[in-house]
């Protein structure tokens, strides 16, 4: 989008220069035009006014030479002679200005000839030797009256340029009418155009400033999104530290409610076993092991009549010594000071009084606890 | 500036769960596990509250508490019993000595409850 933009003002910028480059090159075409223009017309009236100038001298020949016949004042000799010579420079200037003009050029060389020849008789009549010879020159030179054919020849030339001074004048008219044109044309085309990038500049500014502002309001939520998500697992982290924590005192608990009754049921000096259903001993205190001699390894997991046996019945002699237990236990009732013998560490038997306890789980049996009192 | 809390027990995974549920919670913990690093602690720092254990390995919690509050009156104090309850505690507890006691088996939460009940929040 912002590449896109930026070319599309280039492009602008590059048809506004290309424009002006060329209204400016068109008005030092149309100046450099002028400048040869102006030098063709001062060359052109410099010909008209040598062309007049040949006119001017030989009317001012002629008539000082027949002036000099009628009075042979020397005054008019030498008036002739100075006119004869101005005759002669307009002449060659005539000439060498036209000399580019071929067509010009041949016209004013014919006017020459016949402008110099005219002037060769005037030069006879100043050099006579007396009025009579100066009259008769003049009379034998009877086309000396023929003034007009030079001119018309002369005029003829003049109105030539003065014709082509005024289709210049039209030519030139034209051209600045075109050139007026052309920079009006290009100054308007180049403030279109700067209108079209200030109108995509300032559209390319407003995107600029909304996208950012988006940017701004997309960031904003972010953070807030961050923020809150943040405060979320800072929250987190610390309920689970707590859980945690809570998780470690509870398992301390435990730890001590276990040791403070394992403590209590150690410290009975009486025998307690604790007995599953099927009559296997699972756990038992010190005092067990202090009265049987055995180690706890070689009674739990082992049936209870290896302790203990009903007192008349020798221990383990019979396929099932603790019936009676059993059947209270199957039953889920107590038994209370039952004689029973227990093996000493002798092998001694020791009389005692067996109480049973059945332990429920959720008003299960699920095994019992069978204290043994010594009665000796 | 965080409140200042004295624990005083001899089994230091008591003192350093205790303290660290505690630090969490925005107090400040002094942890000590006999009378006598107790008595130097308040020496060092009037604490707001004093959580004890009731069963100390040299000496008899509730002694300490009345050796304590003997200079500091108006601090609260919370007894943490064992399994083995004490009636004497219940006595002490009537005669101001001990603001409240509680089973060390009671969840932190209510640890923590009964602490903002006599300080404060953190």
């Amino acid at each position: 989008m912002r590449d896109r933009a930026i070319r599309r003002v280039l492009l602008f910028f590059v048809a506004i220069g290309a424009i002006l480059a060329a209204v400016a090159l068109a008005s030092l075409w149309n100046i450099d035009r002028e400048g040869e223009s102006s030098d063709w017309v001062n060359h052109t009236h410099a010909v008209i006014l040598e062309l007049k100038g040949v006119m001017g001298a030989l009317d001012a020949a002629d008539g000082e030479a027949a002036s000099y016949a009628v009075a042979a004042d020397p005054r008019f000799r030498a008036a002739c002679r100075g006119s004869l010579s101005d005759l002669g420079e307009h002449l060659a200037l005539a000439a060498a200005l036209t000399r580019n003009e071929p067509s010009q050029h041949s016209q004013v060389l014919r006017l020459q000839s016949l402008a110099e020849a005219r002037a060769d008789v005037d030069r006879d009549i100043l050099r006579a030797a007396d009025r009579d010879a100066a009259a008769a020159i003049i009379r034998a030179n009877a086309e000396r009256g023929s003034t007009a054919g030079i001119r018309s020849l002369a005029d003829a030339l003049v109105g030539q340029e003065i014709a082509l001074l005024e289709a210049r004048d039209r030519a030139s008219f034209v051209q600045e009418r075109r050139v007026r044109l052309t920079v009006w044309a290009g100054a308007a085309i180049d403030m279109a155009l700067l209108l079209g990038v200030a109108r995509l500049i300032a559209a390319y500014a407003r995107t600029r400033r909304a996208a950012a502002r988006a940017l701004e309001e997309a960031n904003a939520v972010l953070e807030t999104r961050v923020r809150e998500r943040t405060a979320d697992l800072a929250a987190a982290n610390r309920r689970l530290t707590e859980d945690n924590i809570e998780r470690k005192w509870a398992n301390l608990a435990l730890q001590h409610q276990l040791h403070y009754n394992e403590l209590i049921v150690n410290s009975i000096a009486d025998l307690v076993l604790v007995v599953t259903k099927a009559m296997n001993v699972s756990r038992i205190n010190p005092a067990v092991v202090r009265l049987v001699g055995r180690e706890a390894e070689e009674i739990i997991n082992k049936p209870l009549s290896g302790v203990v046996a009903i007192d008349g019945d020798p221990v383990g002699a019979n396929a099932d010594p603790l019936g009676p237990l059993s059947r209270a236990l199957a039953e889920g009732h107590e038994l209370r000071d039952t004689p029973v013998l227990v093996g000493d560490r002798g092998g001694r038997p020791v009389r005692a009084l067996l109480s049973l306890y059945p332990v429920r789980d959720q008003d299960k049996v699920v095994g019992g606890v069978v204290i043994l009192r010594v009665v000796q | 500036m965080k409140k200042p809390i004295l624990i005083i027990d001899d089994e230091e995974s008591i003192r350093s769960i205790l303290a660290e549920y505690l630090s969490e919670q925005g107090y400040r913990v002094a942890s000590v596990a006999t009378p006598s690093e107790a008595r130097k602690a308040v020496k060092t720092e009037v604490p707001l509250l004093i959580i004890t254990d009731l069963q100390l390995e040299d000496s008899d919690g509730l002694d300490l508490v009345a050796q304590l509050k003997a200079d500091l009156k108006a601090v609260p104090v919370i007894l943490l019993t064992g399994v083995l309850f004490d009636a004497r505690v219940a006595e002490n507890l009537e005669s101001r000595s001990i603001s409240s006691y509680l089973s060390k088996t009671a969840p932190l939460s209510r640890v923590l409850a009964e602490v903002r009940r006599l300080i404060g929040p953190a």
